[in-house]
């Protein structure tokens, strides 16, 4: 709706009539030194931790060191505008975002402010950005799967809502392209009317590189369910620091109001080395890798806000997808321990898997959900069983093959079996697979039937078979789908499909 | 930061040592000079705070900037501040020693700031209305500052008062945004 002229002059008439300035004494600070996005403020007596102070010019900074006779703060936004002796007011509140539907489709920056150059957003709720995790009373375990789209998780390492999965892996492994083929795949959830609402926060990254995945996202349809927080490289280190905050919060508002949400946070080594340069500027001492003492807590208060709500609360969902670079495949680093322990589980990637052509370049022997199992459907979980065990067997085996020793019979239809499977779970990016057809795969790949077709055909053996199962059997995995089990009848059925499809397939 | 704190100690331990009245107010007439000398000659903090330079060379200027009048117990300090290499401190003195010594007579410094300047009559009355606020005895430094456009503003110790016309339209500027926020996101 446009306003129109005439009614702002009467509105401003009103108010300005209306307006009533109260004078009175307040409690100010004056900033007695500032630099590198910190300043110093001599005053503010009555400060808490974390306010959001006002600074001179429309500045915005946050209270984090509170001292015998001064205040840190880090500044959000333009520092060289404020200047020695200027006045500082604490606002007495902790700073917020806006919250809700509106935000969806939108690039905003960590303060909600949008980016996109779209327009105002249009919002009427905001949360602050730090708020305490839901308490035991409110919460439920896991139980209601996340699909991911991705054969290789949804199977063996399935994430369930309200989980917290950390993805790690060096750069260039995929760890962001698996996020966004999770965004992209909720788009089925989405147009069933049961939408899973995605988040992804961008801290500390390329712009360019930002600009790609919006445009992904919008290629493949998926911004109408996104926000995209983003603290780019440029920004200032505090706005780094709220990001994951101020997108969390964005989140909360769906968990809160009993829906679902994904968020994903890209990625937390950058967001501890954006915090480290905060505490360091404010003299915090330093610990392990010089990282400040409460980056643990820091990393841990953030991703307990991930939550399955109890359907007294309404039964809505936070998923945490964390992402941490690794240096050279350093797991054993603080950051990566420290997340590693907070989270419910991880999937590891390795660059010697993704240039061997393996992609998603997962590791399956690392990789575990802790929780996800409970929420995997049933006919997912028959199949994933024995997929774990053969893969486990075949990664044993195969260091045999290099010696090119003879090998008796059953080994050798283990290690036929192996790379077949192996083969089975490389998928193309931006290619999610629906649950039944992966169901469908990897069932008649776990019952052998693939064990007499070439290594190298495999793949386009999987692509037309599911294109007939679509075409010939619809009804089949229409069962499969909605009654999300393996009845004796529906395995029968795909066998006798995948045998009728073997004899077209040559 | 730290250095006004290790000064306040300093000058907290002088006016302990100095009983007579009188000589506070020489001894802060004195320090004020230094602090004066300091901001606005380069070459004399320089030298003060030069690291190479002598402590009899440093002791010798602060004894000339002191003058021959001064009470023997402001050169004692002078000296016992740099043997303790505590240099860094001198431009912190002047300040800290106001705000122990007004501490000490039981009164207030009001930073005022008018549109224009003050007449007798307004300053007096601004005063008796201060004091009445604060419960103390206070001192008005007032300067003036055209931009304001009207009215004054208070500044004691870190409470704040703003009555200036310049701050009233930044208030009523910064509510009417509220206001046009609210009603966008009602629309």
């Amino acid at each position: 709706m446009e306003l129109r002229a005439e009614e702002i002059t009467s509105v401003i008439r009103k108010e300005i009539a209306d307006y009533q300035d109260q004078l009175k004494m307040e409690s100010v600070g004056t900033v007695l030194q500032v630099g590198d996005c910190v300043a110093r403020v001599y005053g503010l007596e009555q400060c808490k931790s974390a306010e959001l102070l006002e600074f001179e010019g429309g500045v915005y900074g946050i209270a984090l060191n509170l001292e015998e006779d001064s205040v840190g703060a880090v500044l959000l936004g333009e520092a060289n505008h404020v200047k020695e002796g200027q006045i500082v007011r604490g606002t007495g509140q902790i700073i917020s975002v806006p919250v809700g539907d509106g935000m969806l489709g939108r690039v905003v920056n960590p303060l909600g402010q949008p980016i996109d150059g779209k327009g105002p957003i249009m919002t009427e709720k905001v949360r602050p950005i730090e708020y305490n995790a839901p308490s035991v009373v409110a919460r439920q375990p896991v139980k209601e799967p996340l699909q991911t789209g991705i054969k290789a998780i949804d199977s063996m390492i399935p994430i369930g809502r309200g989980q917290r999965e950390l993805i790690i892996g060096d750069r260039q492994t995929g760890k962001t392209a698996i996020c966004i083929d999770t965004i992209i795949n909720q788009k089925s959830e989405y147009d069933a009317g049961k939408p899973v609402y995605c988040i992804y926060v961008a801290i500390g990254q390329k712009q360019s590189t930002v600009l790609r995945v919006v445009e992904t996202l919008e290629k493949y349809d998926a911004m109408k369910y996104t926000i995209i927080v983003a603290a780019n490289a440029s920004d200032p280190a505090p706005m780094q620091y709220i990001a994951p905050y101020a997108g969390c919060a964005m989140g909360e508002e769906f968990r809160d109001t009993g829906r679902h949400a994904l968020i994903i946070y890209d990625d937390l080594w950058k967001h501890a080395v954006a915090y480290r340069q905060v505490s360091l500027l404010l003299r915090r001492p330093p610990g392990r890798e010089a990282f400040p003492g409460d980056i643990f807590n820091l990393h841990s208060r953030l991703l307990e806000r991930a939550a399955k709500l109890s359907d007294k609360y309404g039964g809505g969902s936070l998923t945490a997808l964390p992402i941490v670079e690794t240096q050279a495949g350093d797991f054993s680093a603080y950051i990566p321990t420290n997340v590693i322990s907070i989270t419910d589980g991880q999937i590891y990637l390795q660059s010697d898997l993704f240039y061997a052509g393996v992609r998603p370049a997962i590791n399956a022997g690392l990789s575990v959900s802790r929780v996800g199992g409970n929420a995997q459907n049933k006919a997912m979980k028959k199949v994933a069983g024995s997929l774990r065990l053969d893969l486990a067997q075949y990664r044993e085996l195969e260091a045999f093959t290099k010696f090119g020793s003879e090998l008796d019979k059953s080994t050798q239809a283990q290690l036929n079996r192996g790379q077949r499977l192996i083969e089975i779970l490389k998928q193309g990016q931006y290619e999610p697979v629906p649950v039944e057809n992966q169901i469908a795969i990897i069932f008649v790949a776990g019952q052998g039937m693939l064990d007499d077709i070439p290594v190298e055909r495999v793949k386009a053996f999987e692509k037309e078979f599911l294109q007939y199962l679509l075409q010939r059997h619809g009804q089949l995995m229409e069962t499969l789908r909605t009654k999300k089990e393996l009845t004796s009848e529906i395995a029968e059925g795909l066998k006798a499909a995948c045998e009728a499809f073997k004899k077209e397939f040559a | 930061m730290s250095e006004r704190r290790i000064a306040r100690r300093y000058v907290q331990g002088l006016l302990q040592a100095v009983e007579d009245p009188g000589l506070i107010d020489r001894i802060e007439q004195s320090l004020l000079q230094l602090d004066k000398m300091l901001r606005e000659n380069r070459d004399v903090r320089v030298f003060l705070y030069h690291p190479t330079i002598s402590r009899e060379r440093k002791k010798r200027l602060l004894h000339a900037i002191a003058g021959e009048t001064a009470p023997a117990m402001l050169k004692r300090f002078y000296e016992y501040i740099i043997d303790k290499k505590r240099e860094r401190i001198l431009g912190h003195l002047a300040p800290e020693y106001r705000e122990v010594a007004d501490g000490l007579r039981g009164i207030v410094r009001a930073r005022v700031t008018a549109a224009v300047a003050l007449v007798p009559s307004q300053s007096e009355r601004l005063q008796t209305a201060l004091e009445t606020v604060l419960q103390k005895k206070v001192v008005c430094d007032v300067q003036t500052d055209r931009s304001l456009i009207g009215g004054l503003q208070v500044m004691v110790g870190t409470s704040f008062f703003d009555g200036t016309v310049k701050g009233r339209l930044q208030r009523l500027q910064k509510h009417l945004l509220e206001e046009v926020a609210t009603l966008r996101a009602a629309s």
